[in-house]
């Protein structure tokens, strides 16, 4: 009797145990959560509209949301396009480079955790450049906050565009349509290339028409910035699965004030 | 570019449309059918719509207006800067008694340092006229342009310079203000302006002069007037008079002037402004013989002095002295007054006050001739306030030489108010109390303004203040005479009762009555006066206001006779002045145009300034420019910019130009060129 007695005694409190265990403790609102650990840097992007020889100042903001303090250095970098591709090149490695002008203030900061500091990057335009954008860098290394800690890095940039003049030019490859299955609807593809000398922004939509031009569909392009020189695929999904049949489609962009049309056809097979 | 409002469609034909669509459905969407193509507006903002054709594609720019801002009911717009530089009103007012319509215009322009004033005030009488009298009269206008070294006035000025020369008087015809000098000419007259033009008994008055500062605090002023008035004139005499002001001044709240003049006599004015924490001292003294030139407007003769000190002895002790003597002159009245008072008040309590002192004053009149009065009094008084209610009691004994009984007063007063309602009220009564009668003349509604100012006036020196400030009317003989005579008993009431409701169209009542019976061993008289008050604001900018007075009065053995005066008023504000009132002030630009890329407000680049860009080669839209700080576009008009040496570096010509302009006309040679 008292062996069963026991028995329930124990049985009782591994069930507690284990009930306590799997159900974590409520806890009020805003109280004991500490928020994601993040290092956030803004702004993101900066589009200055300038003349060439002018100077610009921007001020950057990284706000430092870790548990421990991070420093800071400061780095502006030309953003070049070489075949369509954006890379990053160090100040000075390109002729009339920008980065070369840039003067940040301070240039290295320590941000202790919670707090944010601000770096003002002073660019200067050269008088005869056909860059058009820097990325200035905030490259990080965290100071471990304990003996025997590893240390990490992380770095955040702010991309600079400048427009200087209105030499807006987009042109369009052909149209691409994904095949339509069941499981996936038809997925449009068209290639942009920037070949005027300023950055842009094309916001784009694709109509689908039938046989008789009503619209049948309408899908958005996501916007995607062009640097000159740059190519970039924009892919815009159709909202609804289409009958088998022969199609055609207008795709339209438009950026600073200019509307492109550009026509195409596609079929879904049976 | 088509425009369609937030959350409204249009509809315009492209022939044969069959789809349509726009390129940000944030901002828009489009539909089309059977060559109708619909677009929805939905967020502010500007995009395009692709409209599908058997022609082709067609492409429209689409405007989605920002709508006008909605406020909640109740919403008062505040007055911006704009607002404020420009306002105005019109009043036009009907009254039945005398009975005439009167037209009232009132414009003010700020812009900067300058500033434009315009006021006007046409009369139309419509009863019966008085022989010589004018139906339309220009009652009042004032034309005045005030710029930093300049305030000219035409018309109408209130004219304040010297006790001996002008002392408060309305001049119509010239004025002007420049560095030190003064001038005023024109005409003035002992009632309104009556006339087209001009008052029927007109004034002349011309001179000016010319204030020579000391020091910083200290000045002296000359100035001479030619003063011309008609025969007929009472108190006036014409001639010349040249005046000498001396004036400290070391700051606002300490001052004080002393006159000399000369003109057919000597005569002399001085005035005392102390005022500090504690102490308020306030002193005037004027002589003035009786054949000194001056205008019958605003001068009276005799010997003239009053004084008034007040202290704050403790926080809640205060101490009152004052000092009043004045010989009147005037055609058929010749009177001295001399009263010196002490009035004490000590706050025993929050709210509980007590009130007492001494009062000793004697009139005489030897003009026509008449015993003196002479009393001496005595007043005590217990007051209440609080923020909601108050209430004051005083008893005052006079002693009376000759009186076999002396004279004595009660008096109570009451008062209340809560939120938009408040009421005040007194009652009083009097034995022995000194009376002033008028001898009128033919004038429509003075009797009763008269009247009405003669009830509040119960103390020997109230009474020569009121004979003093009415003097003008003796002058111009709507008044034949004036007597002061001691009433045996005189009970007064009065009381008034205001409501007034907050918001845009502010609506406001008042009520007031007065009372007086005078009971004289002759006879007695008894008048009672209601005036019931009403405006309302119409709309933001319009206000309208009635007004009915009645004022009764029974003489022995008569009835009680009502005569009404009522009032109709409405009031419209202007926010914008009309620009041929108050025009803008332009001029010409004249001067070089020239590159400044350095901002060194030279022509560094160029070897001759003058060859470089002349104002003849540019275009201006508009040749007449405001005053001010101006931005204007210069246009090349020439095919290419002048030749000037560049460096690689130099940016293009920039099509604005920015220059300060003085007032026209001016150089501009000190243009630059925007960084």
């Amino acid at each position: 009797m008292r062996f069963k007695s026991r028995l329930a005694v124990i049985s009782c409190s591994a069930l507690w145990s284990i009930a306590v265990a799997q159900t974590p403790a409520a806890q009020a609102p805003g109280e004991g959560v500490a928020p994601p650990a993040s290092i956030a840097l803004s702004p993101a992007i900066v589009m200055v509209r300038c003349k060439l020889g002018q100077s610009t100042t921007q001020t950057l903001t990284i706000v430092n949301r870790t548990a421990n303090e991070v420093s800071f250095s400061v780095e502006t970098q030309d953003v070049v396009v070489r075949e369509g591709k954006r890379s990053f090149l160090p100040a000075g490695q390109v002729a009339n480079g920008i980065a070369a002008s840039a003067v940040a203030a301070p240039a290295a900061l320590v941000v202790k955790a919670g707090k944010e500091g601000s770096v003002r990057v002073t660019l200067t335009l050269p008088p005869a450049t056909g860059q058009r954008a820097v990325v200035t860098f905030f490259r990080a290394r965290l100071i471990p906050s304990v003996s025997g800690a590893i240390g990490l890095g992380a770095s955040l940039g702010t991309l600079i565009t400048f427009n200087v003049s209105t030499d807006y030019r987009v042109e369009a490859g052909p149209l691409q349509a994904s095949l339509q299955t069941p499981a996936a609807n038809v997925i449009f593809s068209e290639e942009l290339r920037n070949t005027g000398s300023e950055p842009v922004i094309p916001k784009g939509v694709i109509a689908i028409l039938d046989a008789s031009g009503k619209r049948m569909a309408k899908a958005l392009f996501p916007h995607q910035r062009l640097l000159p020189g740059e190519r970039l695929i924009f892919d815009a999904t159709n909202p609804a699965q289409l009958a088998p049949g022969r199609y055609s489609t207008l795709s339209s962009f438009e950026f600073e004030g200019k509307v492109l049309n550009f026509a195409g056809v596609f079929t879904i097979p049976e | 570019m088509r425009t369609v409002d937030p959350q409204k469609t249009i509809t315009f034909e492209v022939a044969g449309a069959t789809a349509a669509y726009s390129l940000d459905a944030f901002l828009a969407e489009a539909t089309a059918a059977d060559g109708l193509v619909s677009v929805e507006g939905r967020v502010p903002g500007t995009t395009h719509v692709v409209v599908i054709a058997p022609s082709g594609v067609q492409t429209f720019e689409i405007l989605v207006t920002t709508p006008p801002p909605r406020y909640p009911p109740g919403f008062v717009m505040p007055a911006g800067v704009a607002d404020l530089a420009q306002s105005g009103y019109y009043e036009g007012l009907y009254y039945s008694s005398p009975e005439e319509i009167q037209n009232q215009f009132d414009l003010l322009k700020i812009d900067g340092d300058d500033r434009t004033h315009m006021h006007l005030v046409e009369t139309d009488l419509l009863g019966p006229l008085a022989q010589g009298q004018s139906r339309i009269a220009l009652s009042s206008a004032t034309y005045e342009i005030v710029t930093p070294s300049r305030d000219v006035t035409l018309f109408d000025q209130y004219v304040d310079e010297s006790q001996l020369t002008i002392d408060g008087s309305i001049v119509r015809g010239f004025h002007m203000f420049q560095d030190n000098w003064f001038v005023h000419a024109g005409y003035t007259g002992v009632a309104t302006f009556e006339g087209l033009f001009l008052p029927v008994q007109p004034e002349l008055v011309a001179g000016g002069g010319y204030r020579y500062p000391l020091t910083a605090n200290s000045s002296i002023t000359g100035s001479f007037y030619a003063v011309r008035v008609s025969a007929s004139d009472q108190l006036g005499r014409s001639g010349s008079i040249g005046d000498v002001r001396y004036k400290y001044s070391p700051r606002e709240t300490f001052w004080f002037t002393v006159d000399l003049g000369i003109g057919r006599g000597i005569a002399g004015a001085g005035r005392f402004h102390y005022k500090t924490a504690r102490d308020t001292v306030i002193a005037l003294v004027r002589y003035m013989p009786v054949q000194f030139a001056s205008l019958g407007a605003n001068n009276l003769r005799g010997l003239h002095t009053d004084l008034s000190w007040t202290r704050h002895v403790t926080n809640k002790f205060e101490a009152a002295l004052t000092f009043y003597n004045n010989n009147l002159v005037l055609p058929g009245l010749k009177e001295t007054t001399v009263s010196g008072a002490a009035n004490l008040t000590y706050q025993i309590a929050r709210h509980w006050g007590l009130t007492g002192g001494a009062l000793a004053s004697s009139f005489r009149t030897s003009v026509p001739p008449s015993p003196p009065i002479r009393n001496f009094t005595l007043p005590a008084g217990l007051a209440f306030q609080s923020q909601h209610f108050g209430a004051a009691g005083q008893y005052q004994f006079a002693a009376t030489p000759g009186q076999d009984n002396g004279a004595r007063q009660f008096r109570s007063s009451l008062r209340s108010g809560w939120g938009a309602f408040t009421f005040a009220s007194y009652a009083e009564r009097d034995a022995n109390a000194p009376t002033l009668s008028f001898i009128l003349g033919q004038v429509a509604g003075l009797q009763q303004a008269l009247e009405q100012q003669g009830i509040q006036a119960t103390t020997v020196q109230q009474v020569d203040q009121l004979l003093s400030s009415d003097a003008f009317l003796i002058a111009a003989g709507f008044i034949k005479g004036a007597t002061i005579n001691l009433v045996p008993v005189r009970t007064q009431a009065g009381g008034t009762a205001d409501w007034s409701s907050p918001g845009i169209r502010r609506k406001h009542l008042s009520y007031s009555f007065l009372f007086n019976d005078n009971h004289t061993l002759q006879c007695s008289t008894e008048s009672v006066g209601h005036t019931l008050a009403y405006s309302q604001g119409v709309t933001r900018s319009d206000d309208i206001s009635l007004a009915c007075s009645i004022l009764g009065v029974k003489n022995e053995g008569q009835s009680l006779a009502y005569s009404p005066v009522c009032f109709v008023a409405l009031r419209h504000q202007f926010q914008h002045v009309p620009n041929f009132i108050a025009p803008e002030r332009r001029g010409t630009i004249a001067g070089n145009v020239f590159r400044d890329d350095q901002s060194k407000r030279a022509c560094s680049q160029c070897p001759e300034l003058r060859s470089c860009w002349t104002i003849a080669g540019a275009r201006y839209p508009e040749p007449m420019v405001r005053t001010g700080s101006q931005k204007c576009p210069a246009v090349n008009t020439k095919s290419q910019w002048p030749t000037i040496p560049r460096s690689p570096s130099s940016s293009p010509p920039h099509p604005l130009w920015t220059w300060k302009k003085t007032p026209p006309p001016t150089s501009a040679s000190a243009i630059r060129c925007p960084v």
